[in-house]
């Protein structure tokens, strides 16, 4: 009897280590497909043109912040553009919307546009989009390129983290751009928020 | 003259709370206004230039208020909140392109001044005719000036002067073509849902329709015109959009077309107070802390439950083989 019990719970035992393991490698396996995603969207998002502006032209997002920021498609997502953070070795394609779908391909805008304060975007803590975000220090330089080729410099000023219910606070134009992703375990929000940095430049 | 003109525009800016019902009868002082007009293009009066008046709307002395008139009240501009400016920049499309009368006109003298006299109580626009000088084309800005006039809203001026900006380009350049750029901007509060999937807007070569494009989020909402013949005007206004005041700013080559959600409120209704602004209650504010917002959205892999299901089913082992092996000894 004793016997059989011992073979029941070694038995449950096994299983449980399968699903960790199955899980484990599940995790692997959708990080591995996130990496090549991003890797495949960049390959086919189109370079901007680095044309000079025509004479008399301003650029559309210093004429009008509140435009809509244009997007390009690719796959039959819309993309409006992409984010380099040197520190951590990323260049990441940057969708117009975020959805969970969405989040599985590429790193999201959650809310407002480079043009002005206020520019949330969002990712999946893979290593390949936002899974490094909590080793980034102060100081450190962000790039966003919209799909136009305008580029919008920032430097890191803050790193903490927020609540899932901070949303409020997320949407705080008190910073030109903000990223976030989740904690390990998911309880918590891990957020950089960043200033404008001077030197921004514009193509059409 | 600068102080004449400033005081003009704090005019027209009082003007800006557009209302409401029938004018006093009181108001209509008939035909009492004289307006002069001087136009010197970089302090040289500029003579023989025609300027066309348009009484675009009604006032009232007592609100210092105006009610947009019929046909002008069709084109959904200058009950918007848009600056005067381009309010004015705005109709002076539409009228271009439907060909309007104007209410009155005439042509600079000499000194480059024209006097208009008799012009009953309104708001007016003001249009005048591009003209070239020393290699220069100079397009009159065109503007919007209440008749009469106040600096202070009690006292009013019938006699009323101003002079008129301007615009230039050259005529030298060595490419004989020009671009023109438009871009749409919405003013919703993002409400994106509600916004038509598409606007046409018409480009105009001296008042003329000389193109037609759709904009849309597939092109962006913008479009680009090359290859454009030089010394002409090119102007765009967009064909209505209900629900949606409009206004076009002109920058450079490029026309900011912006579109403005209209309060469901209509701002002529005659129950709504001047200068009342809604009840708080009404507006959507972010900063409300009482609003309820979404969740930030779950962006992490299922990582927890590895650790748990390893120790787990490590414990599981380890007891059920030791379970086996005590079970192994009783049997012994």
């Amino acid at each position: 009897m004793k016997n059989k019990k011992g073979c029941s719970l070694i038995l449950c035992g096994l299983l449980l280590l399968a699903a960790a393991l199955g899980l484990s490698a599940y995790n692997l396996w959708d990080e591995y497909r996130a990496a090549a995603s991003v890797e495949s969207i960049l390959a086919q998002l189109p370079a901007p043109e680095a044309t000079p502006l025509p004479e008399g032209m301003t650029p559309d997002h210093i004429l009008a912040p509140e435009m809509e920021m244009p997007t390009v498609a690719v796959q039959e997502l819309d993309y409006i553009g992409t984010l380099t953070v040197p520190a951590l070795s990323l260049d990441l394609p940057v969708l117009s919307q975020w959805s969970y779908p969405n989040l599985k391909v590429s790193p999201c805008r959650y809310a407002g546009s480079a043009y002005e304060d206020g520019f949330v975007l969002c990712a999946h803590n893979y290593r390949r989009h936002f899974g490094g975000l909590k080793d980034l220090s102060i100081g450190d330089t962000v790039q966003f390129t919209d799909v136009d080729g305008n580029t919008f410099d920032y430097v890191v000023a803050e790193i903490g983290q927020l609540d899932p219910d901070d949303t409020r606070e997320m949407l705080s134009k008190d910073w030109a751009l903000s990223l976030f992703t989740c904690t390990l375990g998911g309880q918590f929000r891990v957020t950089v928020r960043c200033d404008r940095a001077e030197a921004s430049s514009d193509f059409v | 003259m600068k102080r004449t003109s400033k005081t003009i525009w704090l005019a027209v800016l009082l003007a800006c709370v557009l209302t409401l019902g029938p004018l006093p009868q009181a108001a209509r002082a008939a035909d009492a206004n004289t307006l002069t007009i001087a136009y010197a293009p970089e302090d040289e009066a500029m003579a023989g230039v025609t300027f066309r008046l348009y009484r675009v709307a009604d006032v009232s002395r007592e609100r210092v208020s105006a009610t947009p008139v019929a046909p002008y009240d069709s084109y959904n501009v200058l009950n918007g909140s848009a600056d005067w400016l381009a309010k004015a920049s705005t109709l002076a499309g539409y009228i271009s392109r439907d060909g309007l009368e104007a209410d009155a006109s005439g042509v600079t003298d000499e000194t480059g001044r024209l006097t208009v006299p008799g012009l009953p109580d309104g708001m007016y626009l003001i249009l005048g005719e591009s003209q070239t000088r020393d290699g220069y084309t100079y397009i009159p800005t065109p503007f919007l000036l209440f008749l009469p006039n106040t600096a202070d809203g009690h006292t009013w001026e019938e006699h009323v002067s101003t002079y008129v900006k301007f615009t230039r380009y050259s005529n030298s350049s060595p490419d004989p073509t020009v671009r023109r750029h438009v871009l749409k901007v919405w003013e919703d509060d993002g409400q994106e849902d509600v916004r038509p999937d598409s606007v046409t807007v018409d480009l105009l070569r001296d008042g003329a329709v000389y193109d037609t494009v759709t904009l849309s989020a597939e092109n962006n909402w913008r479009h680009d015109w090359t290859g454009l013949e030089a010394g002409v005007r090119w102007q765009v206004v967009e064909r209505e959009t209900p629900g949606y005041t409009v206004s076009v700013n002109e920058s450079g080559i490029t026309f900011v077309v912006t579109n403005t959600r209209q309060d469901e409120t209509d701002i002529t209704d005659p129950d709504i107070p001047l200068d009342e602004k809604p009840p708080e209650d009404d507006l959507t504010d972010i900063d409300d802390p009482d609003l309820p917002l979404a969740n930030l959205p779950q962006t992490g892999q299922l990582w927890w439950p590895v650790p748990l299901l390893t120790i787990a089913g490590v414990l599981l082992l380890i007891l059920g083989a030791a379970r086996r092996r005590r079970s192994a000894w009783d049997e012994e």
